[in-house]
């Protein structure tokens, strides 16, 4: 279809056309992950059971297996679809095709600014308190590592990277050294929070997530617009009225608004911001109206199906899909690397 | 520079190395008097409660903290020198979790704990197998040549994976877990006392073989092309180049875990003192590394006694300004 829309010089409209199809075969695949995810497990749950769940014919174990594998499933999806706009909007933002929350260091200053909050309060502390934390943490990364790898000709994005790692080593460091010295009862807690185990996940963290990605997507909508052009080049950019600074700041704040939110509920997962928009780029091009959407599904299919993978792989044990994304995306970033070299 | 001023700066060194190694017998919750500690050794038995926690835990533990920070330093000078890299550093090469990462699989798959000889080899293998790969991904060339920046990031790439394996195979076998959370962030404490004498001989052994390849190395430092010309075995020179820091590697992070930024500092601070005679440079990164360790282990004793941290962690926050400054000033783009 693509080529005939160029052939017949219809070629935007063709590309709408097959974001469409894109986003409808992602959001399918979602669908038969969600299933998996609702039925898969140490207790198993057939189809016909999930049905009567479903239908609101069955209440008992079953129903309540089935509500804590959507909490999961629906959190795990909403991350994965965070970290990958994170990722998108980075990219975009800060010129720079490996620019990615994990990697760049966004995720270990949320991380780290959680972790302080955890350790310095006292009494309970609610997940959107942390996550408000998570947020200026991430905020505070992203213009530490910016203004770290800043030279007279602008950020250099290997710099920008290489910064962004041996902050994250830093911010890891500091962290152990919290756990290490924190109050003992403050641990628990903090110990399951940082190892990114979506195991606990409630309707408060569905809520949490989802209501971010409902706050940003609107206003990402609106940015990414005016970042595609002022992005094209600064001086166009301004030459049609582009306030670029302001379009940039905004962009930053959102990438780290939802980074750190996932950071706060799921730990720190690597390298989905790098991934879920790569993909999206090569199945729907570079413009960010049709990239963006895809990559939230990608991320989140990725974000979702890593968890459900660490949770089958060898029952009852469970690994955190953060750690599962960290060995899956290497080889991707490699590939990366090699492509853009090449 | 003059050679009087060399034996001036090399005996100033040393004697900095000295004053450590007696800071770190001496400092603790408790102070012990270092002098009287060696002397007790010479005569027999430990009988007094300083002298047998001197025995126990502070003289394995300085000696340890030289043989580490000694081996990283040295590790960091060759491979900085063998790829032409001022950032190449064990740590942030993954090449120290490329060893922790075997160690840990080793540990998971035996039921009782191995020979420490065995960790050591594996723990070697691992760097070793890491460095290869970080190499070949980042495009190098069978000569171990390769863009500074790039091999960097596919070695911090490399290092987050490794990472992540190693968490994960820690979570499919639970039994190593909580002794070595303690251990992947880099600690001397409650290590054996018999098994740090074999460590120091095979750091002694090897600091020897790394310095004595100075004058090879130095002829790759003119250009490839010469030093084949003067019948040097270019690929041969750089394969033991990168075996030897390996093994150094290998030994550091089997006794204390990956530690960053070591190999990274101490061949800088030696490299500006001794100009660019690779010998010297060898040498005095091996002293630097061990007096960069030696005063984090004692910062990480006393900073939150009676309880203590891990010494990675103290030379990682000293580290990250170090290392933004040369990612900043030095490296070509």
């Amino acid at each position: 279809m693509s080529v005939a829309g160029l052939a017949t010089g219809s070629g935007a409209m063709s590309a709408d056309r097959r974001a469409t199809y894109v986003s409808v075969i992602l959001m399918a695949a979602l669908t038969v992950l969600a299933f998996a995810s609702l039925t898969l497990g140490l207790e198993a749950i057939s189809p016909g059971t999930l049905w009567s769940v479903l239908s609101g014919n069955e209440t008992g174990d079953a129903a309540h297996i089935a509500e804590l594998r959507w909490q999961r499933f629906a959190t795990a999806a909403g991350i994965g679809a965070a970290l990958a706009l994170s990722g998108a909007i980075l990219q975009t933002a800060l010129r720079n095709p490996l620019a990615e929350p994990g990697v760049i260091g966004l995720s270990s200053g949320a991380a780290l600014a959680a972790t302080l909050v955890m350790l310095a309060t006292t009494g309970y502390v609610a997940t959107w308190q942390i996550s408000l934390a998570a947020i200026v943490g991430s905020m505070a990364a992203v213009a530490a590592v910016t203004l770290l790898a800043r030279s007279p000709n602008g950020v250099q994005p290997l710099r920008l990277i290489l910064a962004g790692i041996a902050f994250s080593a830093l911010a890891g460091a500091v962290i152990t050294a919290a756990t290490l010295v924190g109050p003992p009862h403050r641990l628990p807690r903090l110990l399951v929070w940082l190892s990114g185990d979506l195991n606990g996940s409630n309707w408060a963290d569905l809520r949490l997530i989802w209501s971010v990605l409902l706050i940003a997507a609107p206003l990402i909508i609106v940015t990414m617009r005016r970042l595609d052009v002022a992005m094209l080049d600064p001086i166009s950019g301004a030459g049609l009225g582009n306030r670029r600074g302001i379009t940039l700041m905004l962009s930053l704040f959102m990438a780290a608004s939802l980074a750190g939110v996932a950071t706060t509920i799921g730990g720190i997962v690597i390298f989905v911001g790098l991934i879920a928009p790569h993909l999206a780029h090569r199945l729907v091009g570079p413009v960010n109206r049709r990239r963006m959407p895809v990559a939230a599904l990608t991320g989140a299919l990725i974000v979702a199906g890593a968890d459900l993978f660490g949770r089958l792989l060898d029952p009852p044990t469970q690994l955190p899909a953060g750690l599962i994304c960290g060995v899956i995306g290497a080889p991707f970033f490699f590939l990366l690397m090699r492509h853009r070299n090449g | 520079m003059t050679p009087s001023r060399d034996i001036g700066l090399i005996g100033l060194a040393v004697l900095i190395l000295v004053a450590a190694i007696l800071a770190s017998l001496a400092a603790g919750i408790r102070f012990i008097d270092p002098f009287a500690g060696i002397l007790a050794m010479t005569t027999g038995e430990a009988t007094t409660l300083d002298e047998i926690l001197f025995q126990a835990s502070r003289l394995p533990r300085t000696v340890i903290a030289v043989c580490v920070g000694g081996g990283l330093g040295l590790a960091g000078a060759l491979l900085q020198t063998v790829t032409k890299n001022v950032l190449a550093d064990p740590g942030l090469l993954g090449i120290n979790a490329g060893a922790a990462f075997a160690v840990v699989v080793m540990l998971a798959i035996l039921d009782a704990p191995p020979p420490l000889a065995t960790m050591g080899l594996v723990a070697s293998a691992g760097a070793i197998l890491t460095a290869i790969m970080g190499f070949v991904l980042a495009g190098g060339s069978r000569t171990f040549e390769t863009q500074p920046l790039r091999m960097v990031l596919s070695g911090g790439v490399l290092a987050i994976a490794l990472g992540a394996l190693t968490q994960i195979v820690l979570i499919l076998q639970p039994g190593a877990f909580e002794a070595s959370q303690v251990w992947l962030a880099g600690s001397f404490a409650d290590r054996a006392p018999a098994s740090v004498g074999v460590y120091a001989l095979v750091f002694v052994v090897m600091c020897a073989f790394g310095i004595a390849m100075a004058p090879a190395l130095s002829v790759l430092l003119i250009g490839e092309a010469q030093g084949r010309s003067l019948g040097v075995n270019v690929a041969r020179l750089r394969i033991t180049a990168v075996a030897i820091a390996a093994i150094l590697c290998g030994v550091g992070v089997s006794l204390a875990g990956p530690i960053a930024f070591v190999g990274l500092i101490a061949p800088h601070v030696a490299r500006a003192i001794s100009g660019n005679r690779l010998g010297r440079t060898f040498g005095l990164s091996v002293l630097f590394g061990a007096v960069l360790v030696l005063i984090s282990d004692i910062v990480a004793r006393l900073v939150v006694a009676p309880s203590e941290l891990p010494v990675g962690i103290i030379i990682a926050v000293a580290g990250f300004p170090f290392y933004i400054l040369l990612l900043r000033r030095d490296v070509r783009l």
